[in-house]
């Protein structure tokens, strides 16, 4: 009898023991949870706004990079952002979560280029551009600043004369990468 | 020096007599140097007229004389050849850079004959004697041959600086030291084929069109442009052939380029064997690093497509392949690693695009919000005034 209450008494000892041990566990797991999405709305936009790649061409549907990150940060998909592909979605992903079920196509850097000869001087393709990378005035020549131009394609459809073409930039990658 | 039988006169040679210390002369070597469109001979295929003017006022220079990757001895063939012409090399490259110390570096192993080593000293000693008075301090304060233990990776330059004793510790415990360009710790370093190509140029008017080769061991010269095929056993194509060197070279398959001989091609070689097994966690690479890396720790990482941490330090990985020949699985470590450094570099290239594109970006918005209200208020003081907006 004794035997028997003392090895009960150990049971539920040995019970209540590994329920701490479990609720320690799941209270470190939950606050490593939290501690990897930031505290409040702003900082997770800045975190969002951080990963996306800048270009602010509004494929996603939204007016820009950050009013997409506003908007994800909010509920929206995260699988919208065609030049981020599929780096910007894993990280994505990672940071939020959730889980896409598309898959995005490996993106194309691009670079818009103005054919001088065609160009009319309208200045129609200037207030479009989202980083102030086209350099022109009325009845003058435009032209891109390479290095400026996030090749978001925003300026090509308001050119009359279709004298904007997106060119593919040369990525020099070449240094060989072996796979061990 | 007399021209060898094929070479071709093209620009107009300067003599060395009419050289004299003013920046004009200095110039006017650089400008023969630029038009011989040398570049350089060790690799890296840098301009080398640019990388001198750039080091004027260095405190050494460095002739490069070691190849690490065993095997490739083009630079000790071309020293063996004609040892006059690549100390006038140096001698001409300490003039323009006006660098008191001048190294002559050679591996230990070079088992020079006594008639070599002699030839050596006395063209040492008499381009040391040209250069008195060349010099703004006067005249060189050393200009000698020293001779380094070689190995593997002895003959990148921040290990030869670090050999020679040419920079101080702080230096080289600075984090991401090889990624610093040596003419920041003034020093400069010239491949010693480099150094034979600016005396040809200057002396004899030649610009670069040919290199001293080493394949599968042998030395010829190779005319810039050649197909890689023409030139080695004809059993081979370009998937059995491995550029640079069996350890931090390139397969010659990974780069369309480099099917032809081109400056940065100093060796070729048969293929290595492809891996053989995955990495055992023998760690036979940690003490064969010679930047002290942690090889087998960084393979992990990129085996699971993680980034390595920063502790791990992949951008100070010098990509010798010191890691490749310990190796007893046959790994490609130093190629793995260079493609995880490209990407490196690329990313964060990206990213700082990315941040100017969103400053740039920003600054529109701020900018059209303020005439937006700027419009705003014109409307509204038209309005109340009782006259048309516009």
């Amino acid at each position: 009898m004794i035997a028997a209450s003392s090895t009960g008494l150990l049971t539920t000892a040995m019970a209540a023991g590994m329920l701490l041990v479990l609720a320690i566990v799941v209270a470190a797991l939950l606050s490593a949870a939290q501690a990897r999405l930031p505290k409040n709305d702003n900082q997770l936009i800045d975190a969002i706004d951080a990963l996306l790649p800048q270009t602010q061409c509004a494929q996603c549907g939204y007016p820009g990079c950050r009013p997409y990150a506003e908007a994800v940060a909010t509920g929206a998909a995260i699988d919208l952002c065609p030049p981020g592909g599929p780096a910007t979605l894993t990280a994505l992903q990672d940071l939020l979560g959730e889980h896409a079920t598309t898959q995005l196509p490996e993106p194309v850097e691009l670079l818009a280029v103005i054919d001088e000869s065609r160009c009319i001087g309208c200045a129609l393709c200037i207030p479009p551009c989202p980083v102030d990378a086209i350099l022109g005035t009325n009845k003058y020549m435009h032209t891109v600043l390479a290095q400026h131009c996030t090749g978001c394609e925003l300026c090509v459809a308001p050119c009359p004369v279709d004298c904007i073409d997106m060119v593919e930039v040369r990525t020099d990658h070449a240094s060989s990468s072996a796979k061990a | 020096m007399k021209p060898q039988a094929d070479s071709a006169q093209i620009l107009t040679p300067l003599r060395r007599e009419e050289l004299g210390n003013t920046p004009t002369d200095r110039d006017r070597v650089l400008t023969q140097i630029s038009a011989a469109k040398i570049s350089g001979l060790g690799g890296g295929r840098f301009d080398t007229a640019s990388k001198l003017r750039n080091g004027f006022g260095a405190q050494a220079l460095i002739i490069n004389g070691l190849q690490s990757e065993p095997g490739n001895n083009s630079d000790m063939a071309l020293l063996h050849e004609s040892p006059q012409e690549v100390i006038a090399g140096a001698a001409l490259a300490a003039f323009v850079t006006n660098a008191p110390n001048v190294v002559l570096a050679l591996p230990d192993d070079a088992q020079l004959s006594s008639d070599l080593s002699h030839t050596i000293d006395s063209a040492l000693s008499e381009q040391e004697a040209w250069l008195r008075g060349l010099l703004t301090s006067g005249k060189p304060a050393s200009f000698a041959c020293r001779y380094i233990p070689a190995g593997h990776a002895s003959g990148e330059e921040h290990q030869l600086a670090t050999a020679l004793e040419l920079l101080n510790d702080s230096a080289i415990n600075d984090l991401e030291f090889t990624r610093r360009p040596l003419v920041q710790f003034g020093i400069v370093c010239i491949n010693l084929a480099t150094a034979y190509a600016i005396a040809r140029a200057v002396y004899a008017g030649e610009p670069l069109s040919r290199r001293m080769i080493s394949i599968n061991g042998k030395t010829t010269w190779v005319e810039l442009g050649t197909p890689l095929l023409n030139i080695t056993p004809p059993n081979h194509t370009l998937d059995t052939l491995w550029i640079n060197g069996r350890h931090g070279g390139n397969p010659a398959n990974s780069l369309p380029a480099a099917a032809r001989i081109h400056p940065g091609v100093f060796c070729i070689d048969t293929a290595p064997a492809p891996p053989v097994a995955p990495c055992i966690n023998c760690s036979a690479c940690v003490p064969a690093c010679p930047v002290g890396l942690r090889p087998d720790e960084l393979y992990q990482q990129l085996q699971q497509n993680e980034t390595p941490p920063p502790h791990l330090r992949l951008g100070d990985c010098i990509e010798c392949g010191a890691c490749n020949d310990v190796c007893p699985s046959g790994l490609w470590l130093a190629q793995l690693f260079r493609g995880a450094r490209a990407e490196q570099t690329a990313n964060t290239k990206k990213d700082q695009l990315a941040q100017k594109a969103k400053a740039r970006s920003e600054a529109r918005t701020t900018r059209l919000a303020a005439l937006e209200e700027k419009r705003a208020a014109l409307v509204q003081t038209r309005s109340t005034q009782g006259k048309r907006a516009w």
